[in-house]
């Protein structure tokens, strides 16, 4: 995942140490650190969605540290690919537990980030079995981090 | 209790990591084990809480992990008695959902089972189901789209498998080889909505017949990748740009939308077992064609135009279309080689959603649609 986002920070021309501007939960600014991109990783990571996804999957998880004190606690299978549950760790698995919901965009203006909150904000289903959730969209360019408990 | 689930489920997440990692690197056998082992791990975790059904969302989120896996490793029965179980406890309303979509997945089989029917080798199971689909009888818009898509997919198949050069005019190609890959239909029957598809004449020719089975192989293995493989595999299997943009986008055509189709299905029968393939999920948009025939999509080069489609134009080096929005605002839109005839011409005159990758000024099509799709 780290490798993922610093392939996409790369691309977008950023360097380590670039300023990550957050919004949402909490407005502040954090700097992101990530090894430097060579043309293995630019290979390894040549699916562009994957690298996005991943990436942000990485991003959102290490700010949701940082801001919440949340950390990742488990995965489970969900479709296609994994849910991920943060909290607190304590209890047993998945109990109070909160899950995040994450969606990258490699480069977007401000209009394509509140689309992707909205969508994955329904997504989401925000509260209706009581599971609280975060939605954290990634958006490389700037970078941004917008992230929404709905 | 817990602690040993946690371990269970720790060791499941490992194993379904591992099989996601060897499935995307295309080593199939191995993603297979690896699903196996993760979907015992996690059956076992989620079955440590059948009787605890106070312990949510914990016994439901297992539940629908385990029964997850267990459509990951074809275990089908399995993945239906799990999804009930997790249902039987007090989900939370999200959970179960999940645990509904899982349930349905897992029903998806009995659809795609040919319930006793033959099939000879040139014939293939066509199969739909969704909200638009009941038993026996289909929205007539949802099904005729997709027959035509899946005719269009036969005919492509069997021209690119005997080496012919990409033609824009299907019916032209198609002279160079007679009525070779002619296709036919069998009556609908209630399965949800079936049919059947014959390759060739109504009487067989034994010579050929073959020929039209590999036709058939071949749109399913080709399916098979877009559902399962990578980009790189299904440009191993169809080097050619034009055949695979046209087989990427009839597929996209074909795909489930999600509410009123939710499954796509392919069966034939292979020395007496049934080869199932289901079209059940979106498969990704970018990778699948290579630049120059058009997309690598990221959210900066990927622009989405709304408008009518008035003008096409293939008399020059490259097909552009033009359409026109409310405001009469036109927008010129290249169109990559092996989508004009096909995808294109359908929606003529259509209001359409076009997905296109800018570079510079110069707009390329990835993906169109009608508007109400």
């Amino acid at each position: 995942m780290a490798e993922a986002a610093g392939v996409c920070l790369d691309d977008q021309g950023h360097a380590p140490g670039c300023l990550l501007t957050v919004e949402g939960c909490r407005d502040c600014h954090l700097a992101l650190f990530f090894c430097s991109v060579d043309a293995t990783r630019r290979a390894t990571w040549n699916d562009q969605e994957e690298a996005t996804e991943q990436g942000a999957y990485g991003v959102a998880l290490l700010l949701l540290h940082e801001i919440e004190g949340q950390t990742v606690i488990t995965r489970s299978r969900k479709g296609t690919g994994f849910d991920y549950w943060v909290g607190k760790n304590e209890g047993a698995l998945f109990q109070q537990k909160a899950r995040l919901e994450v969606s990258g965009i490699r480069r977007g203006g401000s209009a394509i980030v509140e689309r992707r909150v909205r969508q994955k904000t329904q997504q989401a289903g925000p509260g209706r079995g009581g599971i609280q959730t975060y939605v954290a969209i990634i958006e490389y360019s700037a970078p941004l981090a917008r992230v929404v408990e709905p | 209790m817990t602690a040993k689930a946690a371990a269970l489920h720790a060791s499941a997440m490992e194993f379904a990591e591992d099989a996601a990692h060897a499935a995307k690197l295309g080593e199939t056998e191995r993603a297979a084990r690896f699903y196996k082992s993760a979907f015992e791990a996690e059956r076992d975790a989620a079955i440590l809480f059948a009787e605890s059904p106070s312990e949510e969302p914990t016994r439901s989120v297992l539940f629908r992990s385990a029964a997850t896996l267990a459509l990951d490793c074809g275990e089908h029965r399995e993945a239906e008695r799990l999804a009930c179980l997790g249902l039987s406890g007090g989900a939370p309303a999200e959970i179960s959902d999940e645990l509904r979509d899982v349930l349905e997945r897992a029903q998806w089989e009995k659809h795609l089972s040919l319930r006793g029917m033959t099939l000879d080798p040139t014939e293939f199971q066509f199969t739909i189901d969704g909200d638009a689909v009941g038993l026996g009888i289909a929205n007539a818009d949802v099904v005729t789209r997709r027959v035509e898509c899946t005719k269009k997919m036969v005919r492509r198949t069997g021209h690119r498998l005997q080496n012919l050069p990409f033609q824009d005019d299907l019916r032209a190609s198609g002279k160079k080889v007679g009525d070779d890959v002619e296709v036919f239909l069998s009556v609908p029957r209630a399965a949800s909505f079936a049919l059947t598809f014959r390759i060739g004449q109504p009487q067989l020719e034994f010579t050929s017949v073959e020929r039209r089975r590999s036709v058939i192989d071949e749109m399913m293995s080709c399916m098979e990748i877009l559902q399962g493989g990578g980009p790189a595999e299904l440009v191993a299997r169809i080097p050619d740009e034009a055949y695979r943009a046209n087989f990427v986008a009839l597929a996209r055509q074909l795909q489930p939308d999600g509410t009123q189709v939710k499954l796509v299905g392919l069966t034939c029968l292979r020395n007496g077992v049934e080869r199932r393939v289901q079209l059940s999920r979106q498969f990704p948009r970018s990778g699948y064609i290579t630049e120059g025939q058009s997309v690598g999509h990221d959210a900066a080069q990927t622009v989405t135009v709304v408008g009518r489609l008035k003008y096409a134009d293939s008399t020059s080096k490259k097909d552009k279309i033009r359409l026109v929005d409310d405001g009469g605002k036109v927008s010129s839109i290249y169109v990559p080689k092996g989508m004009m005839a096909d995808i294109v011409r359908p929606l003529w005159d259509d209001t359409v959603t076009v997905v296109a990758h800018r570079r510079g000024t110069q707009l390329t099509l990835s993906e169109i649609m009608r508007r109400d799709e």
